[in-house]
């Protein structure tokens, strides 16, 4: 009835993208001026932007898990949140059946920008005012909720005007959008589910990136003539933060589950897994900081890095708030 | 990985439910005293006599010998068809028994074993002292050795179901030079021995569960030592092993349905407007995160399980106890906060819902079993390296 051990493969995939993601993209890279968007060609080469699609459109044919073991790996990197909009925005592609956009973006020739709706101000009443996240002048891009998912072309933007990020590690820009001109769109649920699971993963990656670091801070800074993590107000910090990105992990796996099982209940489990794991990752962002004290607290230290991506993935495909809305309608 | 049960899963759910809806009692169970100590040996007797006992002992031991994921079936369909709680054979069917069978001899496996299986005798635990509660190895209850007996002298406290219980499993030093994890024994107590005061503890929801229990020069044969003598710690600690696994899903089934019905309250109950009271925003907001953290939680249990059923590690220690007692606290704080002043009236006993006492009855668990503050300390030091406290 349930196995939620990884097999032999998923744990080569895992390995394999965390050795790829280590050696590429380290943490370190988010203090310079980058973009993961450069890496794009080598990720489709290793075929992680088709991995669930099947083999006949172009990808590996694997299932939701194993996508969601790759997604964790990506959010444990902090790599662009684009990851998600191209793994997404090839299937949109595949829907639509243009074979050949599909390809490129699969291959990493394309990268796949995110969309996300601004709150509804009276002045947009015209149109849709979005935020754009590294998606480069030209580059397609994704945005749903939890009711529906579109792929859009850059050409149903105006008045874009790049804005300062919160999360200086990601490009961001401002427009308005014609929501009416999408290369493809559906508002059955399955994929706005898929791509939630997806951005849970993400999440539940960064809660668990934060605990080696912090653990290991703990263990080397001595007060009071003794490691820190020996005090219990830290070590219980730190023992919520495994706590926490458990629970977020668990969930997040139950979701990929239920996706490759065919439930009629993924997009509650989806929507679970955003909750659970957008808690996951700004609490344990946020022990991160205060565990660190004062070094925390600087532009050297990692941890507001993770403190603003978790507030990018949590805005993605729609924030916590419509995730509990959406939890307590109806069936 | 799957989530999907196979056709022979599946036809075991459905032999589950036939024999639960057909034998479950229909009647509340008591939940005081010799009628519930009455009520929970004759569930036992119903359920050896349908071949349902000892589900998961193994079958050389009259057990069911089942595998976990079947364990997991009958859990959600014992939930499902309101079956009673264990009640007072907790500690009889899952420690005493599981630490007979993996460390007993064969006259105390053949005598007590099949007894309760058959819902003949029920057991309580005699582990924490006044002075030894988060700090086990502190045990201070005295056994001396006197030719083949140990005379039993001390106090031991919680003890749940201590007033009602046939046989205790008890941990005392019996070497008196001997300090912390070393020198204690694991002996089988027969609560009626003389010597014995049992004084029952009324709990902040003013049931009778737990006891003090003392020991006057009680006299125990040495054959009632499990594992060896002065190696007590290492039975012990085989006992509370036990508490791995399965149980951890009853307690959330047992949540996830307190939760849905929670969330039915809220749509019919009106508030002072005459709005339902998921109408709310922070009603439904608390209902909504109970509802992902108790899916989380049932991931958590669920992959727990897994791992175990395929003898890989734990998830890092006791993470889903220790996520379940707060999120239990939570949610009934929530049904509380529902009620408004109702929230100050206790039901009638076997009336449906009484979410004020459950409410109470819900502080117990970050204290029992491990506080949240040692489930705390556990996870630091055994899945973070982080130093320990002593």
């Amino acid at each position: 009835m349930v196995d939620l051990v990884p097999d032999d493969g998923q744990r080569q995939i895992r390995e394999s993208v965390r050795a790829f993601l280590d050696d590429r993209a380290p943490i370190a890279r988010l203090h310079a001026p980058s973009s993961d968007l450069a890496l794009w060609r080598e990720i489709g080469a290793l075929g992680w932007f088709g991995l669930g699609l099947p083999e006949e459109d172009g990808g590996l044919g694997l299932g939701a898990c194993d996508e969601m073991y790759v997604a964790i790996e990506c959010g444990r990197a902090l790599l662009s949140p684009a990851f998600v909009g191209t793994v997404i925005g090839a299937r949109l592609a595949t829907l639509a059946g243009d074979a050949t956009l599909a390809a490129a973006i699969v291959a990493g020739e394309r990268s796949v920008g995110i969309g996300i709706a601004r709150g509804g101000r009276r002045e947009d009443a015209g149109g849709a005012s979005v935020l754009l996240v590294d998606t480069p002048e030209g580059s397609p891009f994704c945005i749903w909720r939890p009711d529906g998912i579109g792929l859009y072309p850059w050409g149903v933007l105006s008045d874009v005007a790049p804005v300062t990020p919160l999360d200086e590690a990601t490009s961001l820009s401002a427009a308005m959008m014609n929501v009416r001109g999408a290369i493809a769109a559906t508002h059955d649920a399955t994929l706005p589910a898929r791509a939630d699971m997806l951005v849970s993963a993400m999440l539940a990656g960064l809660a668990d990136r934060a605990i080696a670091p912090t653990v290991s801070y703990a263990l080397t800074r001595e007060q009071f003539g003794r490691p820190i993590g020996g005090f219990q107000a830290i070590k219980h910090r730190c023992a919520d933060m495994v706590l926490r990105s458990t629970a977020a992990a668990s969930q997040t796996l139950f979701a990929a589950l239920a996706m490759d099982g065919g439930l009629p209940t993924i997009g509650r489990e989806a929507s679970a897994a955003r909750i659970i794991g957008a808690d996951a990752a700004a609490a344990n962002a946020a022990s991160m900081v205060q565990i660190h004290g004062g070094i925390g607290y600087t532009d050297d230290c990692d941890a507001h890095l993770l403190v603003k991506r978790a507030q990018l993935l949590s805005r993605i495909g729609g924030d916590v708030r419509l995730h509990e809305r959406r939890l307590l309608e109806e069936d | 990985m799957r989530l999907l049960a196979t056709p022979a899963e599946r036809a075991f759910r459905d032999e589950v439910r036939g024999w639960l809806v057909a034998n479950v009692p229909r009647e509340p169970r008591p939940s005081e005293g010799a009628a519930m100590r009455r009520f929970d040996l004759a569930w036992q007797r119903t359920q050896y006599d349908g071949g349902w006992a000892g589900l998961a002992w193994p079958k050389e031991h009259g057990g069911r010998g089942l595998s976990l994921v079947q364990q997991l079936i009958w859990l959600e369909e014992y939930v499902r068809a309101g079956a009673p709680w264990i009640g007072c054979l907790f500690v009889a069917l899952n420690h005493g028994g599981p630490t007979l069978i993996a460390r007993g001899t064969e006259a105390q496996k053949a005598y007590h074993l099949p007894r309760i299986l058959k819902g003949e005798s029920v057991w309580c635990q005699g582990f924490s002292e006044p002075g030894a509660g988060s700090d086990l190895a502190a045990v201070k209850a005295r056994g001396v050795v006197e030719g083949d007996h140990i005379v039993v002298t001390g106090q031991k406290i919680w003890t749940s179901f201590g007033h009602v219980a046939d046989y205790q499993e008890l941990l005392v030093r019996t070497d008196p030079a001997s300090t912390r994890h070393r020198g204690l024994s694991w002996v089988i107590c027969d609560m009626r021995a003389p010597g014995i005061t049992v004084t029952p503890i009324v709990t902040m929801a003013g049931h009778v569960h737990f006891c003090q229990v003392f020991y006057d020069a009680v006299r125990i044969p040495i054959a009632n030592v499990v594992g060896r003598l002065n190696e007590g710690w290492s039975t012990a600690m085989t006992t509370l092993s036990f508490e791995r696994g399965t149980g951890l899903v009853g307690w959330q089934i047992e949540l996830s349905r307190a939760v849905e019905r929670l969330i039915a309250l809220a749509r019919t109950l009106l508030d002072g407007e005459g709005q339902p009271l998921i109408a709310q925003g922070d009603i439904a907001q608390r209902l909504a995160r109970a509802r992902a953290e108790t899916a989380a939680l049932r991931a958590m249990a669920y992959e727990e399980v897994s791992r175990i059923d395929r003898g890989e590690p734990g998830m890092g220690g006791p993470v889903g106890a220790l996520y379940y007692g707060e999120l239990a606290q939570r949610v009934h704080a929530l049904a509380l906060d529902m009620l408004g002043a109702d929230a100050l009236v206790r039901a009638a006993h076997g009336a449906g819902d009484d979410w004020p006492t459950q409410h109470l009855e819900a502080f117990r668990h970050t204290i029992a079993g491990g506080t949240s503050e040692i489930r705390r300390n556990i996870i630091a030091e055994r899945t973070l390296g982080l130093p320990r406290e002593r």
